[in-house]
This record gives C-alpha cells, structure tokens and sequence, in this order.
C-alpha cells in the first residue's frame, strides 16, 4: 500500500490529529491537491521550475575513491547541487505553486537548521509571496548564516522561545499561526509530517528523487541497486530516495537516524529505532515521550535530525519490515563527513553524514554491494560544528 | 449524557478552565473548590502537555509552569483530583482537557473506565478531529462519559452535521481565533452558527476562545447556553503575586461574569 487511507493512515500510522479550525483547510488542501495529480499546466510548470531554476536531474555520482575504500560500489545522488544546497526545494517549489493555485497570499514554515527556512524564502521571493519562517531561538543562534540567507530574500523570521526553543517548538507555533489565519495563508511543511495529506504530498514532490536515480542507476550500472540509503530525521529524503523503489524487493532500504551520544543515552533522536506511538504535530508516528505522553528532547549534532517524531509512512514501512533502521552517533556523522570530504572532495551536511558514516558497517551492508545513497545536502552550513569536532 | 452535565445547563452556564498542576496540585484543588463556591457552573480540567497546539501562548506557559514543578500531573492525578471535586460539590460537573496523545498513553479504555468510576463529566481532545475520533470510539466500551467536540465557526455545513450528530454532552464552539475587534464582528455569524446546531440536535451549546469581558459574557450568552473562560483567568493567575490573590481576582470576575448571564 502507497497512499494513505481517507483519514490519512499508512497502516497504523498518520491521519488528521488537529483542531477543528484546521479541517477545513486540509480538506481544500486535499482537494486542490488531488485536482493536480493530471493538470499538465500545472506538472509543466513545477518542470520547468524544477529544470531552469532548481538545477534538476541532479547526477548520480559514481564514488570510486570512497567505493574502493568500503569494498562497494557506491553512488551519490547529489541533492547537495540543487538550487539553495539540499532536496528541500523540491517540496517548497511544489507547495508554493499549490499555494498561488489555491489563491494564498501568504506563506510560513517552520525550521530547525534553517534549510527549509530558506527552500521557504527562496520560492516566496521567486513567486512574490508573503514569508514568514517560524525557528526556535536556540537554532536561531546556532545557525545565524541561514537566517542572514533568509532575511536577504524577503523573509521574516520569528523567533520562538517556548520549551525547548528548538524545531519542535518551532513547529508548534507555526501550526498556531496557521489557526489563526488560515484564510490566506498556506503552511509549507519541510518534512513527510504532520497532519493528512502533508506525508503523502511532501512525499510525491520528493519522490522526483527515486525517480531519477531509478533511470541513473539502470542507465550506469546495468541493473537495480542491492541497497538504497538515506539519514531519517522526519523523512523527506529518506521517502523521496526511497519511493520508486518501495515495489523492488530485491532492493534494501535502509534509514539512518540520529543515535546522538548513543542510543542507551536518552541524547538522541532516533524517533523510529527507540520511540513508541504517539500523536505530535497533527499525526500519529513513532514519538520520543515518556511513559505518561510528555513528549522528549531529541537530540542531534545535526539541527536537521532534531525531532522527537517521524513521518508516519516510514513508521509503516518499517513495521512491515520494508524499512531497516539503523542509527549512528554524532562521533560516527562527523567521521562519515570526513571521510568524504578527504576522498571524494564533496562535504555533506551532517545530516547526510549520518547515512554515509553506516557505509564502514560491513556486517549491516555486506561487501560489493551496488549502493545509492541520497546525499541530500551540503555541509556548507555545518562548517563551525564540524571545525570545532574534527 | 450525564445528569449533572444537563443539570448544569438548566441555566446560562459559566465554565472555567484550569491547568492541573499550575501553580502546584494543592492550589489547583484549592481553586477550584474556591470556583464552585463563587458560583462556577462547570470546571474544565486541562492536562498539561509538552506541546500543545491547540492551545495559546498564555495556556502553554500554564502547561510548563505545572510540567516543571516535578509534580504529577498525568492523567491519573486530573482523575483524582476529579475524585476529591466531585465529593466537595458532586453538582459541579467536572471534564477533562487533554491532548489525544495523553489519553493514548493512558490507554482509551482504562481512561473511560477510570474517569466513570470517579464521575468525570466529560472529555474534550482538542487535538482530535472527528474523524480520529471514530477510530478511537471503537476502543470505547460505553458512553458514559461523553466525548465532547469542539466547533470552528470555519466548519462546513455538511461538516456540522456529522460532528453535532454524533456529539455527547455539549457542543464546544470556538469563538473566532482573531483579535477582539474581529471577534464583535463575528457575533452575529456566531449566533446564525448557534441556530444551526439547534437545527440539528437538541444539544446545549458553549463558547470559548477569547472571552475576557463583561460585555462579551452578555453579548454571547444570548444566544449561547455556556461560556468558557480559558486564558483570561489563567492570565489573571499569573499576573498576581500570590495564589490567594490570584484565586480572589479569578472569583471575583466568575461572580461578575456570572452577573450578566
């Protein structure tokens, strides 16, 4: 099963966990999203901006050096080389044309590490839109540069300084601000989360990620990977690496969250590998919380992967065994990052070091294996976390 | 539907929320005894949450006020402290608020068993749709205790009629989520949207969301049967320096809100 159910469950996951006020908006959500799947004016034109303005295909990058150094074949899909440096913009440029079609004047976001935030401000400006980005105080200050990218483009920015000043208090008052003026404005969400149809709808505009490396890999290597990975934070790339291949079951899927300072720690944030059912953020998925729903502090070098919960179609998709989810530390990222800096001359945010740090696992990966990994952004942001650890 | 829940209704009926736990436990019992003696017609007890999306800025301090005391403030403690209301004053019916999540940790079934048991008069998510809450009412063994939905005035017609078919209880209608002045101009779509749910089922319908005046308890009890004071109380509670004072000043609007009913 691909597609959610009415209520929006992929198996036991997901549906519309929100206040009343907001039903209305996601039914006409629904609606305007449903009435695209066969508009061709409207494909053409999420084409052409993706072609012109994003930089798509991106290449699927054959690593020799760091292939040889694992005893794989490994190749990189390089969302890293898309317009503003990650897959974000993919979903972004999908939303904010649903949003002009929807008659929307104004759009908010939500974001921790601040690439979403500036997928959000890019595509706002290019389509002359309202912006406003809603960031926990504490990223604001870690992640100044992004925030600097943001304002430059015409976006505010508001800083939120409730609980843990972080990506899931940012979340929480963006869905406010959606309640309040739900009217004229559309909430861009940056990951497979939240209430029905967003997974399903993040999930689709990401899937152009499969899609092409799907054609790549038949194209360069003759035949279907054995192994398709990526980082899981809430599951954007992870979905969109993963989609074209869910019904090709001679292909593993593997998923790497953030295991932090370690999975026995409580300072992680694999929401997948060690959390149990829950509803946060207008769905149900596999939530950190403690034992009477109080939802956790996750915990992540990358800001990316810093969430107590994950969308709900990979809570699916691991519970039926399709998915395998594995989780590395922080350590483990900044040594992935490194190595393929050193060998290959590309560095990678920290998020995607998490996937690539799993490539030393022999045991999990076993040897020769035909692997693409989604490297899904740049490291360009990560510079002073990794300066200060390396 | 419960009969100290209909009783209340016989007449206008003022409603007051309070955060379990905020500023302790022993406070929150203490006001609310003080509510009921002030002449409070119904009290809603809202369950802390790490994240609450419905709620406002000034409720989610509340939430993390009564979550950083180190106190229990589960589920559990609101249905005692549910108990010990309900043998000071059983007329009071006495519901609770919590987020979905809250209840799904709890278990459905061991919530309506429990909240039964102590004579909980209700139990609003308002978090939860309609359609989430088929998928819960199953798990649901009676309805004793009535699940209680809330409206938004954005709500469609064919919408209203699904949501106040199926509704126990009362009907939680929400104000509008705007500004005050907004809200003056909402009043008169408000009552058509009043009108409609009669229309519909004999059921008592409240309003909550933004209440803090005089003037609004008038306007709005025209046409309501209940009005829900929410943030405006927990407001004045944290803007006064001691509980005392805070419980007096609450008491002191619930009997002038109460005058204009």
């Amino acid at each position: 099963m691909k597609n959610p159910n009415k209520d929006g469950f992929f198996g036991n996951y997901g549906g519309m966990f929100v206040p009343d006020t907001l039903m209305p908006a996601l039914a006409a959500l629904t609606q305007c999203y449903e009435g695209i799947q066969d508009d061709s004016a409207f494909i053409a034109e999420l084409e052409y901006y993706l072609h012109h303005f994003v930089g798509r295909p991106t290449p699927l990058y054959y690593a020799q050096n760091l292939s040889k150094q694992c005893n794989q074949k490994i190749y990189l899909k390089r969302e890293d080389l898309n317009h503003t440096g990650a897959h974000k913009i993919n979903n972004t440029l999908g939303q904010i044309l649903l949003a002009k079609k929807m008659g929307k004047t104004r759009i908010i976001a939500e974001t921790g590490a601040g690439q979403h935030g500036v997928a959000t401000a890019t595509v706002c400006a290019l389509m002359g839109m309202q912006c406003n980005i809603y960031m926990g105080a504490s990223d604001i200050e870690r992640q100044s540069l992004n925030v600097k990218r943001m304002k430059l483009m015409g976006a505010s920015v508001s800083s939120v300084t409730s609980g843990s000043k972080t990506l899931k208090d940012a979340t929480t008052e963006a869905i406010r601000d959606w309640m309040k003026h739900v009217e004229n404005t559309h909430y861009i969400i940056g990951s497979a989360l939240g209430p029905h149809p967003y997974p399903l709808m993040v999930r689709n505009f990401q899937s152009i990620i499969s899609k092409e490396a799907k054609e790549q890999i038949i194209d360069q290597s003759g035949s279907l990977p054995d192994i398709v990975m990526a980082c899981i934070g809430g599951g954007s790339n992870a979905l969109g690496m993963f989609y074209h291949f869910l019904d090709d079951k001679t292909v593993r899927l593997l998923g790497v969250e953030a295991a932090g300072e370690g999975l026995s720690s409580n300072q992680h944030a694999a929401s997948l590998s060690k959390g149990k059912p829950g509803i946060l953020h207008g769905s149900l998925n596999s939530v950190l919380q403690d034992e009477n729903g109080q939802i956790q502090l996750a915990h992540s070098i990358s800001a990316g992967l810093d969430y107590p919960g994950v969308g709900p179609e990979l809570c699916h998709l691991k519970e039926t065994g399709r998915l395998e989810a594995y989780a590395v530390t922080d350590k483990q990222a900044l040594q992935g990052c490194k190595q393929l800096a050193e060998l290959e001359g590309i560095i990678a945010a920290l998020e995607t070091s998490h996937a690539l740090a799993l490539l030393s696992d022999d045991a999990i990966l076993k040897k020769n294996q035909t692997i693409i990994l989604c490297l899904s952004g740049r490291g360009d942001k990560d510079m002073e976390t990794i300066a200060n650890h390396v | 539907m419960s009969n100290v829940l209909e009783k209340a209704f016989k007449e206008k009926a003022l409603i007051a929320y309070v955060t379990l736990g905020d500023p302790s436990l022993e406070d929150t019992i203490q006001y609310c005894k003080a509510l009921i003696d002030a002449g409070i017609n119904i009290i809603e007890i809202g369950l802390p949450f790490s994240d609450p999306i419905a709620d406002g800025p000034v409720i989610q301090a509340s939430h993390q006020t009564a979550l950083e005391t180190g106190e229990d403030v589960s589920v559990k403690s609101g249905l005692t402290l549910i108990k010990t209301l309900n043998e000071y004053a059983p007329e009071i019916p006495v519901l609770i608020m919590a987020a979905t999540n809250l209840i799904m940790q709890f278990g459905y079934e061991a919530f309506f068993k429990q909240a039964e048991e102590v004579g909980c008069s209700g139990l609003i998510m308002p978090d939860c749709s309609i359609e989430m809450i088929h998928s819960i009412n199953q798990d649901k063994p009676s309805a004793s205790v009535p699940l209680i939905n809330l409206v938004s005035p954005l709500c469609n017609k064919e919408r209203l009629r699904k949501i106040v078919t199926q509704s126990q209880g009362f009907i939680y209608l929400l104000s509008s989520t705007g500004i005050t002045g907004e809200r003056e101009a909402f009043s008169a779509e408000l009552s058509q949207f009043v009108n409609d749910i009669k229309q519909i089922k004999d059921i008592p319908v409240a309003i909550g969301f933004g209440i803090s005046q005089e003037s609004h308890c008038k306007k709005l009890s025209k046409f309501a049967d209940g009005l829900i004071v929410g943030s405006h109380f927990v407001k004045l509670m944290q803007d006064t320096s001691t509980v005392k004072e805070g419980i007096d000043a609450v008491c002191n609007r619930v009997k002038q809100f109460k005058a204009v009913l």
